[in-house]
């Protein structure tokens, strides 16, 4: 964590997986912003030793069983585009 | 004056919405109002009834806007009932209107919303705290008795202390989040905001218990009543503004008046709050608004490719707080980064943890203030992130430790101030009496 500055490469980088775009002049300001953020709370590294793991008991799973939802004509006018009951999506191309 | 007539006057100045306080105001309230009022008459009422409510708009009401005050879901239309709504209507609440708030719950200070900025109704020029801010503004203000709003770092209590009022964040897994648009899902929490510390205690006693949409829930039963016996004041809460000290030690005198013991304590550990919670959020955060990709919210006008579109709305439609912490949870949970960052987090919150336990072996509660600076003028902080983030320096502490923990206001020095208290966590109750013996009175 002591290599903790990001780079300006890094913040267009962790743009595109974020789904976001960001201009040149967006990216340098992000670049400053991220490493005074990522500058100060570097500081938990000063932080020794572990502790318990913390709200362990809530790990509960329940049974995987199917449940019939009361409102799905709620959920499908919400679909901005829609065939019939179906969500209409576009192709996701592999680049 | 009767309750049909104060639905009428709450949906009256909602509507003008002078404070932008409500996103929207729901006016069949006051059909419900008659029929609330008519099983009054008949002494049918539920626990709820007589309570004017706004609520959060990122908790779902079937058939109303859950906009999180973003644009990204502007016209989206919660197809079912939060928990807490089917509680509070079960029990006869009337639901006037949805609240502002800082979008997706992401600010300190009511500024992020999409919807334009909540404002004071102390100061108008200055902000209402966040992210609950149209909760705390409209309680402040008068209009409702009562809003739900929620907390993932502070976001009911830092409101509340700035707008003068109650503020009460439950224990983590005391109410359901069945219906809450989640920010950060092993921190967020739902409480209620409100004038007075009844009307805290009965909304919180209908809304808390199990349900089965909410595993924090199960098995999760509170502490019976115990009397308080011992008060710590961790120093570091100390540096703060002298209104907000004066208060802290008028709250001291007053549970030293009730045979309480109050000793000051030191917690070095407080000071790592801020970084260990941001961390946690941008990671549990940016992983939470991956759905929001244009296509099952928002509208992803381009159809050619998934991608491409859904990039294109995210730009467009989210606003910058919410970037900003989409970009850096991104990062530190890249699988360059291996991790480090995240799991430093995670073993230092754990270590947090600890470290404050042990200051619970031996004292019942936490008292320090709820904020360590008086609201500052609307836009001041805003392009200072980091300078945003200090701020919440002692509200993160309950929330990383999944404690209960409520706002007083206090009037000081001729300004009103929160005076926070913070228990064990499942000593909700303690919690709510504690508040009682030390709240000044009325006038």
């Amino acid at each position: 964590m002591e290599d903790s500055k990001i780079s300006e490469e890094e913040v267009k980088r962790i743009a595109e997986l974020s789904r976001l775009k960001l201009d040149d002049e967006s990216a340098k300001k992000r670049f400053e912003e991220f490493n005074e953020i990522l500058s100060y709370f570097s500081q938990i590294a000063e932080l020794k030793g572990q502790g318990r793991p913390i709200f362990n008991e809530i790990n509960a799973i329940r049974e995987d069983e199917v449940k019939e939802f009361d409102n799905q004509s709620g959920i499908i006018a919400n679909f901005y585009k829609k065939q019939e009951r179906y969500l209409k999506a576009p192709k996701a191309k592999i680049k | 004056m009767d309750f049909v007539s104060k639905v009428e006057r709450a949906i009256n100045l909602a509507k003008k919405n002078e404070l932008n306080a409500f996103i929207e105001v729901y006016p069949e309230a006051i059909e419900r109002a008659r029929e609330v009022q008519k099983k009054m008459d008949e002494g049918k009422a539920g626990k709820l009834a007589g309570i004017i409510f706004s609520i959060k708009n990122n908790i779902a009401i079937k058939g109303k806007r859950l906009t999180c005050a973003s644009k990204m879901l502007s016209h989206y239309i919660a197809p079912y009932n939060a928990a807490v709504i089917r509680k509070l209507i079960q029990e006869d609440a009337v639901i006037i209107g949805s609240n502002n708030m800082d979008e997706f719950a992401c600010g300190s200070d009511g500024t992020t919303s999409a919807f334009g900025p909540t404002k004071n109704p102390l100061n108008p020029e200055l902000v209402p705290g966040g992210s609950s801010s149209g909760s705390a503004s409209a309680v402040g203000q008068g209009i409702v008795d009562c809003s739900l709003g929620s907390d993932t770092g502070g976001s009911i209590r830092c409101p509340s202390a700035f707008c003068g009022v109650f503020g009460f964040k439950p224990s983590y897994g005391a109410v359901s989040r069945y219906g809450l648009a989640d920010m950060a899902m092993s921190l967020d929490q739902i409480g209620p905001i409100a004038n007075s510390l009844d009307v805290i205690m009965k909304v919180f006693e209908v809304i808390r218990g199990e349900d089965e949409n909410d595993e924090t829930t199960h098995n999760f039963s509170l502490n019976p009543l115990k009397e308080v016996r011992s008060v710590a004041i961790p120093r570091e809460a100390l540096q703060c503004d002298d209104v907000i000290k004066n208060a802290i030690y008028e709250a001291k005198e007053r549970f030293e008046k009730n045979g309480i013991k109050v000793k000051e304590v030191d917690i070095p550990i407080l000071k790592y709050g801020i970084p260990i919670y941001y961390l946690t959020v941008f990671a549990e955060f940016s992983s939470a608004m991956q759905k929001y990709d244009g296509l099952r919210y928002g509208y992803c006008d381009d159809l050619n490719d998934y991608v491409d579109g859904s990039t294109e709305i995210r730009t467009k439609f989210l606003g910058d707080e919410v970037k900003r912490r989409i970009m850096l949870g991104t990062f530190i949970t890249s699988k360059e980064q291996k991790h480090a960052w995240h799991r430093k987090a995670l073993e230092a919150r754990a270590l947090f943890f600890e470290k404050i336990q042990q200051v619970f072996s031996s004292t019942d509660l936490l008292l320090l203030p709820t904020m360590p600076c008086l609201p500052w003028k609307i836009g001041e902080k805003s392009d200072d992130p980091l300078k945003m983030y200090l701020s919440d320096l002692f509200t993160v502490i309950a929330n990383l430790i999944g404690s209960p923990a409520i706002t007083i206001p206090f009037k000081s020095m001729n300004s009103v101030v929160g005076v926070q208290l913070i228990g064990r966590r499942r000593d909700d109750l303690l919690v709510l009496n504690a508040a009682k013996l030390i709240q000044q009175q009325e006038g």
